[in-house]
């Protein structure tokens, strides 16, 4: 049940990267405006936090456009899932809401979230609007799936156990079957926060002036490869600290989560 | 009023995979008086957990009807409690908020549920482990909580689904001194549901054997009380529900 000890040989192949990328970029004359040093780009990065160098326009300018971007990552996360769960609970424990909206959603999913980029554009204009709407779309359908499954995969026994203690109702719900089914809820909402910011670049790139994605679509437009690469490590950075959160959140509420099986 | 469990003219039919309509039950009637411990006994799918289920409420029967105490049955109770083969505890509580988990339903203010629990938790040989997950505890210790968790309800009807059925011979044999233990404190109504005639004859004051599908009662015996494993009296009544038990199969 202890945490999983830490494992050296899982540093090899980053610091294996590490060096090509530094041999590439030192000795063997890859261009910085293709790729920039290692070196380089941590001189950015830090830039990009503190502004102390003043090494590229975008200095000191990280929190800014992190919070801009986490705001609409949590935003559209949100109404994703305040979708996903009411929904996935009512299909997955009621079968006639099953047999009525489940193979709509289903065909709903299997357009590519990419594919709606067009039609979120033309209704809700460049910008805010269709970014949230894209991040609350896509990651949606893996909370959506998940919580249905989860809810309906409740064992029968259990719930009965629960009625024959004297829980019925709300109560039922609240104290059985919710927490029955959160170790798959759990894993929805982990692959949806993942979407969530997947699709926060994909809306962002395309017009807004504030955020990460505009922060690295600007960066190319004036060569700055450096401070692209910087965005690309800071999403990624931020992306994990949530899940982290996101996991203890869930693990405090559920201890099935807390006996090892799922890692953050 | 007191008046115990009565089964009346109770039938039962379950729609099978294949379209089949399959009678479970078949006009079974019977009584159990408050405080008796009644074991039925019947060949595996007799239709006896069927019974149950609508003596707990879960599921409707097709016609007849069970009355507890002169109200017939339509929905789960908390003063009919249920334990099953599995022990079905809650995986996400400690093996204390297991027990405590009905006497939270009912309103029992925290001071008093932790008393009862733990009292009650003693009781079945489990202190200490009031902290513990479920997945942390062996199948007979979980099924020990199960027991824990029915008991600490004082329901004045248990309903036990061969209970004992998955563990081995000698915790088997605890399992059902315990049971024993535990009924002398405030004497409920027990309904137990076996296939094994040792354990019918080791717990119960009255056996009733239902026949194969669709279940019907075959023969009820009374089973004097206390009674030794070994003597004439025991050997003779053995030798009687073999022979009901095999009747009922030719």
């Amino acid at each position: 049940m202890k945490k999983s000890r830490f494992d050296a040989v899982g540093l090899i192949v980053p610091a294996a990267v590490l060096f090509v990328w530094f041999a590439a970029t030192n000795w063997c004359g890859v261009p910085a405006y293709k790729l920039p040093s290692p070196q380089r780009l941590l001189h950015v990065l830090i830039d990009f936090a503190t502004g102390w160098y003043g090494v590229t326009p975008y200095s000191g300018t990280l929190w800014f456009h992190l919070w801009h971007s986490l705001l609409r990552v949590l935003n559209g996360f949100a109404i994703a899932a305040a979708c996903g769960l009411t929904l996935g609970f009512l299909t997955g424990r009621i079968a006639l809401l099953r047999r009525l909206f489940d193979p709509f959603i289903h065909l709903l999913r299997s357009i590519p979230g990419i594919g709606w980029l067009p039609i979120a554009i033309v209704w809700f204009g460049v910008g805010e609007g269709n970014t949230r709407f894209l991040i609350a779309l896509a990651s949606f359908f893996p909370i959506y799936v998940n919580t249905a499954h989860g809810a309906a995969a409740v064992p029968e026994l259990t719930v009965r156990a629960g009625r024959m203690l004297g829980a019925r109702g709300l109560t039922l719900f609240g104290t059985v079957i919710f927490p029955a089914a959160l170790p798959e809820i759990a894993v929805g909402l982990r692959l949806g926060l993942g979407i969530a910011w997947a699709y926060l670049v994909l809306g962002e790139v395309t017009g807004v002036t504030e955020g990460l994605g505009a922060v690295m679509t600007d960066g190319r437009m004036l060569g700055h490869v450096d401070i692209v690469l910087a965005t690309m490590v800071v999403i990624a950075m931020a992306g994990k600290l949530t899940d982290w959160l996101l996991l203890a959140l869930c693990r405090r509420i559920s201890p099935q989560l807390r006996k090892g099986g799922v890692h953050g | 009023m007191k008046q115990g469990l009565t089964v009346s003219s109770l039938s039962q039919r379950f729609v099978s995979e294949n379209g089949m309509i399959v009678e479970a039950l078949n006009r079974v009637s019977f009584a159990v008086q408050p405080g008796q411990i009644v074991a039925l006994l019947g060949p595996s799918g007799c239709g006896k957990s069927s019974l149950l289920n609508i003596a707990a409420g879960f599921e409707p029967p097709a016609s007849g009807e069970v009355c507890f105490d002169g109200q017939p049955i339509s929905a789960p109770s908390a003063e009919r409690c249920v334990v099953f083969q599995s022990p079905a505890l809650f995986p996400w509580l400690t093996v204390r908020q297991n027990v405590t988990y009905g006497l939270k339903r009912s309103g029992m203010p925290r001071d008093e549920r932790r008393q009862a629990a733990e009292t009650m938790l003693a009781g079945v040989g489990l202190t200490g482990f009031e902290r513990h997950y479920p997945h942390e505890l062996s199948g007979g210790m979980q099924q020990r909580v199960a027991l824990a968790r029915a008991f600490v309800l004082r329901p004045a009807l248990l309903l036990m689904d061969e209970p004992f059925a998955a563990l081995d011979a000698q915790l088997r044999e605890q399992m059902q001194q315990l049971l024993h233990t535990l009924w002398e404190e405030h004497k409920p109504t027990v309904l137990f549901v076996t296939h094994d005639i040792d354990e019918a004859l080791k717990i119960a004051h009255r056996v009733i054997v239902l026949t194969p599908r669709p279940g019907r009662v075959q023969a009820a015996f009374d089973v004097p009380r206390p009674m030794e494993a070994g003597d004439a009296r025991c050997l003779q009544l053995r030798q009687q529900l073999r022979e009901a038990l095999f009747a009922g199969t030719q």
